[in-house]
């Protein structure tokens, strides 16, 4: 086990919570992640992702606030499920990302796609009028 | 007082320990006076690299290990991964049909095989 100048306490484990609001007549569900995101934690999040767009859900808000770093994994996590929704709403977009975390996604994320966001309240108030 | 991090760093090729490993990095690349997105870059590129040595070169067998060894240069932080894993080799691997490109997980495209 790495002992250096790093605490240990900085290697949590991922955690998410998730929560279904309403942005004006309009279902949004917010998926919090707070952690790291990488291949060994990825899973639970493409789980609960997966498992949320097969149970109906359109509207995604993805907080990244509490995400200090993303690897490829988590990044293909997302934009895998974004297609996934897009294609289950007829080529509509619907997913917004908040968060520090999303404004550092590599150059090569599907930024145009993705609109990061100030934080998760603005995300779920920019769905308002979308229904 | 904060103790020095190891030159190197020997893990199982399990992916529970990339944090591990860029916790590591971190500590070698901030005592070098890397900052900011450098920092995030040199953790990317490392957790990258060890993914795919766990999970294509290692096949997540944690009785195998990864060894990780920092070196400071004249101009930055080399960084050398090692696994006994098959090795690579790109002269037996078929030509990109670049044609039909096969789809990446990031939904662009891409000219691997």
């Amino acid at each position: 086990v790495f002992t250096g100048a790093i605490p240990v306490g900085r290697m949590r484990a991922m955690e998410l919570q998730e929560e279904q609001v309403d942005a004006g007549g309009v279902a949004v569900t917010v998926v919090a992640v707070d952690g790291f995101v990488d291949a060994g934690t990825v899973g639970e999040l493409r789980d609960t992702l997966e498992r949320l767009v097969r149970e109906g859900r359109q509207r995604f808000v993805i907080d990244l606030t509490r995400v200090p770093f993303m690897d490829s994994s988590g990044l293909a996590t997302l934009v895998q499920t974004f297609k996934r929704v897009r294609i289950g709403e007829g080529g509509r977009a619907s997913r917004r990302a908040a968060g520090r975390g999303a404004a550092r996604l590599p150059a090569r994320a599907a930024r145009p796609r993705l609109r990061p966001v100030p934080d998760a309240k603005a995300a779920v108030a920019s769905f308002t009028g979308d229904g | 007082m904060t103790s020095e991090p190891q030159d190197r760093l020997v893990l199982p090729a399990d992916l529970g320990r990339l944090a591990e490993a860029r916790l590591w990095v971190t500590a070698h690349a901030e005592r070098l006076g890397f900052a900011g997105r450098d920092l995030t870059e040199i953790e990317l590129a490392l957790t990258e690299a060890l993914s795919n040595a766990v999970r294509h070169g290692l096949q997540q067998d944690a009785e195998q290990e990864v060894i990780l060894e920092a070196v400071p240069t004249a101009t930055g932080l080399q960084i050398v991964l090692r696994d006994r894993g098959p090795a690579f080799d790109p002269t037996t691997t078929p030509e990109p049909d670049l044609a039909e490109p096969r789809p990446a997980a990031t939904g662009s495209t891409s000219s691997a095989p």
